[in-house]
This record gives structure tokens, sequence and C-alpha cells, in this order.
């Protein structure tokens, strides 16, 4: 940015002359109090007072003044270049100040004391605590109008004079001070009494210096906590959820500013717009992790957390208007909106600002084009929001609040595992997150067709040609039916309602969820039946929930063989029967005959057929016994493998009884997919041979 | 082939020679002679001598004799029952099973 230009030019050279001029007419007898004046103007301006508007005050105006009413223009002028130089060196902690920007300042500062002393001249004859308060405000308004003119010629703002009555409204305490300071200070008694009075003040600004900064300490604690504090329950609520409240502050921050909202209640509302969604800790978390619409009993309750927010903050803040921005927040301007349906300026103002800011955060998280947010929260106005309010708005506005949002807008962390985790093409995972806790009640909608041509589709999940065959059917039969459609991992309900031959309702259910959570369930079940069945078989039986751990400790495989009627059954003893005689086994074969036969036989009696594998290993033979049947109902696992006797077909039930039996060891898995058990047979140590041959 | 069965009459005593496999594949070919036993027998005689295997489906079948005998008031015994089969029977409790219906095991 080019800070020298015309305007900045003769601003310099303003400050320039005035300096000049102040050490010409400089005379040495006042050389005391002017350097008085001059330490005090420094410390001013070194160490400013905080505002709690979040300004800051810089006082050292009180000093030029008083130099120029009681010693003249020449001491203020010099006063106020030096002062300027210490500004610009503190705020850049450099001594070697980019001239422009200092020397203008300096400009501005003689302008206005200028035009103070053409008051102050004018107004000698009236009492003197009234002709401070002119001269004051002479200073500070002048020096608003070419602060204002800065911003136009070197930071090119198009419109000036915006915040004209805010600022106005600012000038009161530097007026209201130097009204009180400047009389006292302006007294002939001589140097001692002013000494005294200089330094009298001066402790008492170093004092109210010392308790604002404790203040400040303390608002930035507060602010902080409660950021800490909403981001902790936001990430309970939902992970995705978390800065919500941090950047509506920081919105709310920046568009109070454009509002003109009164600065001293600007923290307060600060504060309520991080936390306004508070009462939301106090609600289920599955309701803000559901996909698709709450059910009106869940819309109900999370319709409760901007009351819930209210009884949580009471606490905190002591001012009523203030909680009943938090009360009002989801209000809606046309009388829509919860918990008690305000209409128009009903509704506090403060809840439609944070409606406001709610709004826009949800809009600029979602939509990265500023005009594109614009539109939408124009369209908005009026029947959501306040149109008054949202009228002050612009792209600018927008664009501005995104630059300052620009941290807090990247994806979080988690989100971006999440996307790690699509790519590697984890679906379950992927699944069971979104499907966490009780949110396994899936999202509905309805499509229509009519004449051929699908409605309302906009948000259907899948291509509408795969209800063609369901809407044929039930156009044909006109009655209501139902299909399932399913797409990879998804899997949806659609039921078909014929209103008439044109016309077809179609409803549409996500099942997916269900399906996940059904599945998981039985997980967790089949996992606790592994101890069950292992503890209650005296380990004999072991049982597992997922096949992989079968699969990896199988030998190698030598053979297998087909079971499809009953007649593969004596087959298959016969297939075995080389691999037993040729494996010197530990039991007699007769009974490893009988085992299989046992688990080939429920094949042939629970699913519609299967295959038998041979694999050794260095200690065993394994014979695996598969099918690709309904497996056994979880709720039979545990009678089934465990309880002689019971059988569900005619049977004697006794299959586990002899597996068991007449092998060292049983291992069954199955699922929905299939059964699958494998026996093991265990070859006859060296030991036992040779006692054997003795035997014989 | 993989079952015969022959039955022998001896006044009220009926002998069922059982030769071969009795499983799964088999039960269907016992289960008539089971049906046209005679109203006046006293005494079914199971002779295994010629059994080369037997499993649960198969002892499911002379249960299904048992309970016939309970009905039509006969005898069941067995005779020629090698160690392997024994062993069998004793694990699936056949013994206990025919010891509650008739008394004793002969």
């Amino acid at each position: 940015m080019k800070h020298l230009n015309a305007y900045t030019a003769v601003l310099c050279s303003m400050g320039v002359a005035g300096f000049l001029y102040g050490l010409i007419q400089f005379d040495k007898s006042y050389a005391f109090i002017f350097g008085i004046s001059l330490f005090i103007i420094i410390i001013l301006e070194i160490l400013p007072v905080r505002l709690p508007s979040g300004d800051k005050y810089v006082s050292g105006s009180l000093g030029f003044l008083f130099l120029l009413l009681d010693g003249g223009f020449s001491y203020s002028a010099i006063a106020s270049v030096i002062a300027s130089y210490v500004y610009f060196a503190k705020g850049l902690r450099t001594w070697k100040v980019p001239l422009t920007p200092f020397l203008s300042t300096a400009g501005m500062y003689i302008g206005s004391l200028f035009a103070s002393l053409l008051i102050w001249k004018a107004t000698h004859s009236l009492p003197l605590i009234l002709s401070v308060v002119l001269v004051a405000s002479t200073f500070e308004i002048v020096n608003i109008v070419l602060l204002e003119f800065i911003h136009k010629f070197v930071f090119g703002a198009k419109k000036i004079f915006i915040k004209i009555e805010e600022q106005l409204k600012e000038t009161f305490i530097p007026v209201l001070i130097s009204a009180i300071v400047i009389p006292k200070w302006y007294s002939p008694d001589g140097y001692l009494v002013f000494l005294y009075d200089m330094l009298y003040t001066l402790f008492f600004f170093l004092l109210i210096l010392f308790f604002s900064q404790q203040f400040f300490r303390q608002l930035e604690a507060r602010k902080l906590t409660s950021r800490a504090f909403t981001n902790v329950l936001e990430s309970r609520i939902a992970l995705e959820k978390s800065g919500h409240g941090n950047r509506v502050g920081i919105i709310c921050e920046i568009l109070l500013d454009e509002w003109q909202y009164p600065k001293r209640k600007k923290q307060d509302l600060i504060q309520c717009a991080i936390v306004h969604d508070i009462g939301k800790s106090l609600l289920p978390s599955y309701i803000f992790r559901k996909r698709g619409a709450l059910t009106i009993s869940e819309e109900k309750e999370y319709n409760t957390h901007s009351e819930k927010g209210v009884e949580l903050l009471t606490a905190i803040f002591l001012n009523n208007n203030i909680t009943e921005s938090i009360l009002y927040h989801h209000e809606n301007w046309d009388g829509t909106g919860f918990p008690k349906g305000l209409k128009g300026e009903e509704i506090p103002l403060e809840a439609r600002i944070i409606a406001i800011c709610n709004e826009l955060d949800h809009l600029l998280v979602k939509y990265n084009d500023d005009e594109t947010v614009m539109e939408l929260l124009e369209e908005k106005s009026g029947t959501l929001l306040d149109p008054k309010l949202v009228g002050v708005l612009t792209i600018e506005t927008i664009t501005h609040v995104r630059e300052e949002l620009s941290d807090l807008l990247e994806i979080p962390i988690y989100e971006k595992q999440e996307q790690e985790q699509e790519v590697k093409g984890e679906k379950e995972n992927q699944l069971s997150a979104h499907y966490e806790a009780k949110s396994h009640i899936g999202e509905s909608l309805v499509v229509t067709w009519e004449n051929g041509v699908y409605y309302h589709t906009e948000s259907l999940p899948f291509d509408a040609n795969l209800l063609d065959e369901l809407v044929t059917v039930v156009k044909k039969r006109q009655a209501t039916l139902s299909e399932t459609i399913q797409e990879g991992e998804f899997y949806w309900e659609v039921h078909g309602y014929p209103m008439n031959l044109d016309k077809i309702f179609l409803f549409v259910h996500d099942m997916s969820s269900m399906i996940a959570y059904r599945e998981r369930l039985e997980t967790k079940i089949l996992e606790s039946y592994e101890n069950v069945i292992h503890t209650l078989s005296d380990g004999k039986i072991s049982f597992y929930a997922d096949i992989e751990t079968i699969e990896q400790f199988l030998g190698q495989l030598q053979d297998q063989m087909k079971i499809t009627t009953t007649s593969d059954i004596p087959k298959s003893r016969a297939f075995l029967d080389k691999y037993i005689k040729e494996s010197d086994l530990e039991l007699q074969p007769m009974k490893i005959l009988l085992a299989v036969s046992e688990a080939t036989t429920n094949l042939l009696k629970h699913a519609t057929g299967g295959e038998i594998f041979v694999y050794k290993t260095k200690e065993k033979l394994q014979i695996l016994i598969s099918d690709k049947g309904s497996g056994i109902p979880l709720h039979e696992i545990p009678k089934t493998i465990l309880v002689s006797g019971y059988s569900t077909k005619k049977s004697l039930g006794k299959g586990f009884q002899l597996m068991t039996g007449f092998s060292n060891g049983v291992h069954v898995h199955t699922s929905s997919k299939g059964t699958c058990i494998v026996l093991d047979f265990l070859y006859r140590t060296e030991e036992e041979s040779v006692k054997e041959k003795t035997i014989s | 082939m993989d079952l015969i069965v022959t039955q022998q009459k001896n006044d009220s005593t009926t002998i069922f020679k059982i030769k071969g496999t009795l499983d799964i594949s088999t039960t269907n070919l016992i289960e008539p002679h089971l049906k046209e036993l005679d109203d006046n027998v006293r005494n079914l005689l199971f002779d295994f001598s010629e059994l080369e295997f037997i499993d649960s489906t198969g002892i499911g079948s002379i249960i299904d004799a048992i309970h016939l005998s309970q009905e039509k008031n006969f005898r069941i015994q067995f005779q020629n029952v090698n160690e392997e089969t024994e062993q069998i029977f004793d694990i699936l409790g056949l013994y206990e099973i025919l010891k509650a219906v008739q008394g004793e095991v002969v």
C-alpha cells in the first residue's frame, strides 16, 4: 500500500511545519512545565487504557490540550510530534519508524490542535470548564474527520463516515476527562502546585490503567474458558459440530460493528453467541449423530435445547436480556420458530442477531462462494431472519467474515481421517461411525411417480431407475407392494402405494443403519458365545465369531470333495479313509469317520449341501466341513452345540456330542452366510506308537 | 449295495440281519422293514455281525424301532455288536433308552 499521496503529503508538511514553528517559538522559561507535560504524555501514549468495547483510549491528547491552553500552540505542536513518534516506535517496536504514517499522524494532531486553538480563542470569555469542553470536542471531532480521510485516500475505503454516530459517542469519555483534568492543571498557582496536580492525576491514571489491565485479563480468561467449554461440549455432541460456537462468536463480533450495536453490551452478547448451543450438551447425543430427519419426538427434544441452555446460563450471566437472546435464538421472523413462536420485533434484538450469526456460520461452512452465501442469507431474510439486520450486510462483510474465520473453517483433523478411511475403502468403519449409539433409525423420503416421470427425487440416494420394476408391478396390480434395493453396503426398503393408474407414491426408507446395527449386535452376541461355549465344553469346542480366525490356523490343503446328496455321505468316508490310513492318528479310524459323518450329515439336514476339505499340519489332520446355508440361528447356537439331545430336526441331536467325543478338538463358526466346522485329529506321538507295537 | 437288511422269521421272533452301512444314506431302507412287521411278533433281533458303519442317524432308526416295540408290545434284542459299535451305542445312550422301555437289555 502506498502511503504517500497528496493528502498525506499535506498532513506531513503540516507536521513538519508545526514542529519547526514550535522549535522556533520555544522559550526556555517554560521548559519545566513542558518537560513534565511531555513526560506524562509519553507515559499515556505508551500505556493506553483499554475500554470495554475493545478499543484503546490513548489519553495523550489530554497533555497536548493542556499545553495548548497553558503554554500555547508551539509547545503542544512539539509535544504532539514527539508523542506520535513514541506511539509508532512503541507499536512497531523499532526506532526507525516509517516516515509518512508518523508525520501524517503528527500532522493530524497539529491540524486538530490548530482548530482547537481557534475555538479556545473564540470561547475565552466563557467559563473555563465550558471552554475546555468545546476545545476538547473540537480536537476529537477534527481528528475523526482527518482520520476518515486517511481511510479514504490511503486505505481506499469507498464510503466514509459510516460509523460516525458511534465515533461521536466515543468522544464522550476523552472530552469528559479533559473537562475534569485540564482546568485542574490549568491554574496559575506556581510550579509546585502544578507538579503536585500533575503527579496526582498521573497516579490515578496509572491506577485506572492497572485495574483495566486486570479487568481485561479476566474478560479474556472468561472468553477463553467459555470457548474451551463450548469446544468440549460440541465434540461430545458430534465431532463435525465442533468449532461452531467459536465461529459464531467471531461472526457476532464482526457483525455487531456493522449494526453499530452498543459497545458496552457487546462483550456479553459475544459470550452468548459462543455458548448459544450449550443446551445441546444436555440432549442425548444420538440426536446429533442421526442421519436424516428427526422423528417428531426427537424434534421436540431437540427444540428444548434453547431452554436448557438458558437454565445453564442464568447462573453465568445475571443479565436477563442476554440469556433471552439464547432462549429465543431459534425464533423465526415470521413466527414459525421455537420455543414460543414469537414474531418480528417481539423477538429480542439479541436473539435475532444470534440467529443471523448462527445461519451465517452454517452457510459459510457449506458454501465456498460468498455470493451464494449472501443470496441464501437474503432468501431467509423476512421469513427466518430480521430483514433490517440482513439488509445492512453486504458481500464485502461476508468476505471479511470468511477471512477472519479462515483458520477455523478448515476441515478439522477427524474429518480428514474419515475421508482417508473412505479412500481406503473401509466402508465398515464408515458405517459404524455413522450409526453410533441409537442412531439406527434411518432416513425416509417420499418419491412420486406420475405418467412415467419421477418427482421429488432430489434427495433420493440412488438412481430412480431402480424403482422401475416396483412401479411396473404396483401399477399393474394396483396394490401396495414393497421391495428392497441394495447398493454396496446400503439397503433401502421401498413401499409403493398406487393412487390411481397414473400415479404412485413411493415411500423410501434407509435400512442400512438398521441392518448395520443388527449386525453389530449379532457380532457382540457371537463374541460372548465364544467364551460361554469354550468354558461349558471344557475347552473341547471352540466357537469363533469370525471365519478369519479359523482360516488362520488351517494347515496345508490336501484335498476336497463336494457333498450334495445323502449318497455322498458314505462316499465322503471312503474319500477320507485314504488320509486317515496314511497318517498315524491317535483315534481309531471308525471313530474319526463317525465324527466326520455327524458333521456332514448335519450339513445335509440343515443346509442344501456343502464341501469337505482335508488339511494337514505338523501335529494334526484337520477336516473342515462347510456349507453355505443360513447358519445356526443366533439364539439356537448354545443349545445346538452344548445341549445333548437338542435338535430342531427329526434326529437324535447328539451330533456335537459325538464330534467332541470322537475328535481331538472341534472348531465352529456360523453366520447367516453359512456354517463351518473343523475337526482336529492328532497324530500319534512316537511314544504311543511304540507302546502299541509292544503290546501287540 | 450300502445296506442290505435280511429278514428271518422263527415263530414269534423276527431277525433283522444288518449288512453294510447304517447312516443318513440308508435309513430309508430299514423303515419299510419296520412297517411290514407282523402284529404277532414278540421278539425283534438285530444282528449286527456284518454292520460296517453306524452313526447317530442310523441309531436314530433303531430308536424308531424301540418306539414301535412299545406300541406293538414286543421285545428288542441286539446280537454280535462289536466293541466299537457298542461304544457308540453307549455314548448315545441307546442301552439306557432300551432299559427304560423294557426294563432290561438282552
